[in-house]
């Protein structure tokens, strides 16, 4: 591929292209089945990259906590990988293995008389655990943003013009519901189908954390996806349009499971389907399965 | 304009430096952990003095000033993790070891592992431009400019990085076919 071209595709991936090349380059690659295909891998690799070191930031350590077992840790890891033949994979060191390993030095024994006691650690850890207890939040955190764009990664990477979108196909809602149960070992449950959509089959996408299931519908000529993950048991909502990852959403929450709905549809489209699927009473639909399958 | 800690008044470029540090500085190699990795995320951040802007942003020139220290600040920590990375090698007393040199996992065959994995697989010179561009979001001139390279070599480096990640991410079915099981006769 020559490199022009190649530039021009790592920036529609990007989404570094104004508007007029976005269209110029879809345009493209709508005559080039190949490059559309590399695109949607690249895509599909970049928010898999984006959800896989999603709170990185947010998991930092205190410094004074770790600081010194790091530098001890790393070193002794290092250390350890020069020490041993190319060929032998070295085993990963752990903390415990890293304190075995030095001698303590009268610096270190003189700080052990002052280390706080069993009993004050006992009392600091009881406290910890009541006000654990007393501040737990009342309601789980509904993660609308995520499943969103989740959705609509999955709805971008799987559910392409020319591509397989499913990988069990069938129009019967209870079957998928089996097949989604069995393939996540653990239960699914699925909203009845409206009559303005039609199912097409189901797959197995990518979420932090865990695998989701995606269902694609058909809509008339257009094509449909809806992300569901069961999460820690939410309260039912009403479904809600978010915009997520360049694209639109319609997010609810139903027996204990957040769902996601995608679409090219238009944006008064999608929140009418999703709340065809969340109105539909609970009889409509298929039967529960059982627990412990 | 004073010189503070790195980008304290703006917590988003905070945030967002810090997630790109962790996620470039952990590798199969030298920082094996994620308590490490943050750790020393801490330390090159203590080592950096950055230029900041004021949180208000009035207008266009402001923005751009913002995205200017924005881009001075990513390449500023990338330099100092380089020159650690540098300084580790020859502690080590490996003076011939090359910064861009790959990770074991990184040179062993396509196989099916995590995407996290694959990244930390990469020698750091694909890592670099991949995790700035996907993860911070950085457009292409602008991560070129913070990795102070050219925009070609970027665009190089990232279809390496990308064609790699994929090949190691790859299910088992694709990579060489094993030999088939065979019966043998035991007397």
């Amino acid at each position: 591929m020559e490199a022009a071209r190649l530039a021009d595709l790592h920036a529609y991936v990007d989404d570094c292209l104004e508007s007029d090349e976005r269209l110029a380059f879809e345009h493209r690659m709508a005559q080039d089945p190949a490059l559309a295909r590399r695109a949607a891998l690249w895509r599909a690799q970049s928010n898999a990259i984006r959800a896989a070191f999603d709170g990185e930031g947010a998991k930092a350590f205190p410094i004074s906590i770790v600081r010194h077992q790091n530098e001890t840790f790393g070193r002794a890891a290092r250390s350890g990988t020069a020490a041993k033949p190319s060929g032998e994979q070295p085993p990963r060191a752990t903390l415990s293995a890293v304190a075995r390993s030095r001698r303590p030095s009268a610096k270190t024994i003189a700080s052990d008389a002052f280390r706080p006691s069993l009993l004050w650690r006992l009392g600091v850890a009881t406290l910890s655990f009541c006000l654990a207890w007393f501040w737990a939040p009342a309601t789980t955190v509904i993660p609308g943003k995520r499943l969103g764009e989740a959705g609509v990664a999955a709805f971008q990477a799987f559910a392409l013009p020319g591509a397989e979108p499913v990988e069990f196909a069938t129009s019967d809602m209870s079957e998928a519901q089996a097949w989604l149960t069995t393939r996540l070992a653990r239960p699914v449950y699925l909203p009845a189908t409206p009559s303005a959509v039609k199912l097409v089959g189901a797959r197995i996408a990518p979420y932090p954390g865990a695998p989701a299931a995606f269902l694609v519908y058909r809509s008339k000529d257009r094509t449909v996806g809806l992300l569901v993950q069961s999460l820690d048991a939410p309260p039912t909502t009403a479904p809600q349009l978010l915009a997520a990852d360049g694209g639109a959403a319609a997010v609810w929450t139903w027996r204990g499971q957040g769902l996601a709905l995608v679409g090219d549809l238009d944006a008064a489209d999608l929140p009418r389907i999703a709340a065809d699927f969340a109105d539909l009473p609970a009889e409509a639909a298929q039967p529960m399965p059982e627990r412990g399958w | 304009m004073t010189v503070v800690p790195p980008l304290s008044d703006r917590p988003g470029d905070l945030s967002d430096l810090r997630q790109f540090g962790v996620a470039l500085t952990r590798d199969d190699r030298l920082v094996l952990d994620q308590a490490s990795a943050t750790a020393l995320v801490d330390r090159l951040f203590r080592q950096a003095a950055l230029e900041t802007v004021s949180p208000e942003v009035r207008d266009d020139k402001d923005r751009a000033a913002g995205d200017d220290a924005r881009v001075r600040a990513f390449g500023q920590f990338v330099r100092l993790h380089r020159r650690h990375v540098r300084r580790l090698a020859l502690d080590d007393g490996e003076f011939g070891w090359d910064e861009n040199g790959e990770s074991a996992q990184g040179k062993a065959s396509a196989g099916e592992i995590g995407i996290a994995a694959a990244v930390r697989a990469l020698p750091l010179e694909l890592r670099e431009p991949l995790l700035i561009v996907v993860l911070a979001g950085f457009n292409h001139r602008e991560a070129a400019s913070a990795l102070d390279i050219s925009l070609a070599t970027l665009i190089t480096r990232l279809t390496k990085a990308r064609e790699r990640v994929a090949a190691l991410t790859r299910p088992h079915a694709a990579a060489a076919p094993r030999a088939a099981p065979h019966l043998r006769v035991v007397k």
